[in-house]
């Protein structure tokens, strides 16, 4: 499958470990995902969820919002990263992202996404720009996901 | 006086067949490629409008996306905000459809329904566009609506009433067809476009395939009317012409018992699995979004039903536990919408294309059920203005056939169609007639595909 690549940053004043900590913790960041309807923890640790996620900008008729069924495993961390291996559906197709999300010393979050979305790029790329679809699904989630951060980590808070 | 009736019968006969010899002799003024809501009213559209069509439906009237909607006429709420040009149309479509088809139309009425931990913002917006659109709506509380509708989930916290309806589409159909029919157009059921011979950077002729005898046929014609659906992309192809059309499966499950008297929506942002239509019996959930290649490739997952059943239930708790009796999927064309302005307030789902080469073909993708007929109309406008007429569509105000028991047997006039007419008249008068119509308008249908053959010597 044809793999496509995304970055970007995000500021944050917290503690790298804080981060990571939250960002370890499925129940504690699971809520904290954009349009997640609903989500259980599986016996192997793994988060198991439903989405919806709002495409509307993607301009395509009677197509506001997609459902996708995904599975988050977490496959490596360490004091300042931590990667996800996320496997969905959506659209009727199968898809999975490798997101690696590094908290550094300094007051920015760095995600890096490689999508595999095997046929939906080959069909939905010839009506909307899905890297923009995808780059904001995935900008999204990292703000949110810092959001949650700052919420509750009060205590780790950079100087 | 009833022998100079027969006579003058005869006479029309005689006079269609001597015109339909003159126009083999010649060629068609359009074929038209599709037997769907859009195809049908096409070819009832350019026949009132005075031109000799054919239309051409690879199965059956019916049997395709049109006939396999959800059931719901549209009352444009669901567009509100997202689409507010689509939905503006969708309420004058309803309007329209109720008047020409109300045989084939239930005024239901239709809820909105938010539940607890729904987008409160999304609903203050849908009121606000509402308003602005000018579509008639009524806020409920709560204990009314579920006095009104007992199986509504409890946890429903705002309810809104709009002119949603239910719309029978194999009678709806069938009823355009016979109309078409009994203005001049022919409708051919299994008969297949296999190819389009060019010349000169003019359509000549639909070769079609008769599924019924093998044979393959050509039809010369001025013009070609693409009203494919999702094989719209394919039948351009046949012409040299690239199409973008998106085929996208909706699953469609249905429950065995009718549980609500009204159509119920999730006050939401459009998305899967948030409608639930009464239709005649049964409740029927819909839909799903599945992006496919072949629109004659879809199949139906369990995924599909699954989040059908989900989403049903949170609006009708009593869904999820009963039993979905059967399944079935819809392939739609969508196409990316076009937007005029960065904040997408005029956008519209359907497109009208004028091809340069072949530059006597057109094509239309897009639309949905309720607005079949305005899509149909903006079609022939099209194909009207190749054709060189600058006639106006009147199929806003012509009343269908199949409401009207004696207007149904004089639409199948023919010798032929003797058989059925008795058994019209056997049932006319019974308690099933509302239930046997639908089945006496799909066998019709079959009839005047026959005689449509018989007249183009097939």
């Amino acid at each position: 499958m044809e793999a496509r690549e995304y970055r970007g940053e995000v500021a944050i004043s917290y503690k790298p470990e804080a981060v990571i900590e939250f960002l370890r913790d499925p129940r504690r960041f699971a809520p904290c995902i954009p349009g997640v309807v609903r989500h259980y923890i599986d016996q192997d640790g793994s988060l198991r969820l439903r989405l919806r996620f709002d495409v509307g900008s993607a301009g395509i008729a009677d197509i506001s919002s997609i459902t996708s069924d995904a599975t988050i495993r977490i496959s490596d961390y360490g004091d300042s990263y931590i990667i996800y291996n996320i496997e969905g559906r959506a659209l009727g197709s199968s898809y999975s992202v490798e997101l690696r999300i590094l908290a550094k010393p300094v007051d920015r979050i760095y995600w890096e996404a490689r999508a595999s979305l095997g046929a939906l790029i080959r069909i939905l790329s010839r009506f909307f720009d899905i890297d923009r679809l995808v780059e904001e699904i995935a900008r999204k989630a990292v703000e949110n996901l810092t959001r949650c951060i700052e919420a509750s980590e009060s205590e780790f808070k950079l100087a | 006086m009833l022998y100079w009736l027969k006579i003058i019968r005869y006479l029309f006969v005689v006079k269609d067949f001597l015109i339909w010899v003159c126009a083999l002799v010649v060629r068609l003024d359009a074929v038209i490629v599709g037997g769907g809501v859009v195809g049908l009213y096409t070819a009832l559209d350019l026949s009132m409008r005075g031109f000799k069509v054919a239309l051409i439906e690879r199965s059956y009237i019916g049997s395709g996306t049109s006939g396999r909607m959800h059931g719901l006429l549209h009352s444009g709420a669901r567009y509100v905000v997202r689409d507010p040009a689509a939905a503006l149309e969708c309420i004058q479509e309803n309007d329209v459809i109720s008047r020409v088809a109300s045989h084939a139309v239930e005024n239901t009425g239709g809820y909105f329904v938010a539940l607890d931990g729904d987008d409160v913002e999304y609903q203050e917006e849908f009121l606000r566009s509402l308003r602005r659109i000018g579509i008639w709506h009524r806020v409920l509380d709560s204990g009314e609506a579920l006095k009104e509708e007992p199986f509504l989930s409890p946890r429903a916290r705002l309810i809104v009433e709009v002119p949603d309806k239910v719309v029978y589409a194999g009678d709806m159909l069938a009823s355009i067809a016979l109309t078409a029919f009994s203005e001049g157009a022919l409708v051919l059921e299994q008969a297949e476009l296999s190819g389009i011979e060019i010349s000169g950077g003019l359509v000549e002729s639909a070769i079609v395939m008769d599924r019924s005898s093998g044979e393959v046929r050509r039809l010369r014609t001025q013009a070609l009317v693409n009203a494919a659906g999702p094989w719209a992309g394919r039948v351009a192809g046949m012409a040299g012409v690239e199409l973008e059309v998106m085929p996208t499966a909706g699953v469609m499950a249905v429950y065995p018992r009718r549980l609500t008297r009204r159509v119920i929506n999730r006050l939401r942002p459009p998305s899967d699995g948030d409608i639930v239509v009464p239709y005649h019996g049964v409740s029927i959930a819909g839909t799903t979004a599945k992006v496919i290649e072949d629109p004659d490739s879809a199949s139906i997952e369990d995924e599909d039903l699954e989040i059908l059943s989900s989403e049903a239930s949170q609006m009708i708790p009593a869904l999820s536990g009963m039993m979905v009796s059967r399944s079935y999927y819809s392939v739609r064309p969508l196409i990316r919408t076009e937007s005029s302005k960065p904040g997408r307030e005029a956008t519209r789902d359907f497109k009208i294309y004028t091809h340069s080469k072949p530059s006597n073909m057109v094509s239309a993708i897009g639309g949905k059920f309720t607005t079949g007929r305005l899509v149909a109309e903006k079609l022939s406008d099209a194909a009207s203005k190749l054709l060189g007429s600058s006639k106006s569509s009147i199929t806003k105000d012509k009343r269908l056939l199949g409401g009207d028991f004696e207007e149904l047997v004089e639409a199948l006039r023919s010798s032929e169609s003797s058989w059925i007419v008795e058994r019209l008249r056997a049932h006319s008068s019974t308690l099933d007639w509302e239930r046997l119509r639908g089945a006496v308008l799909s066998i019709s249908v079959s009839l005047i595909s026959i005689e449509s053959r018989k007249i183009l010597g097939w």
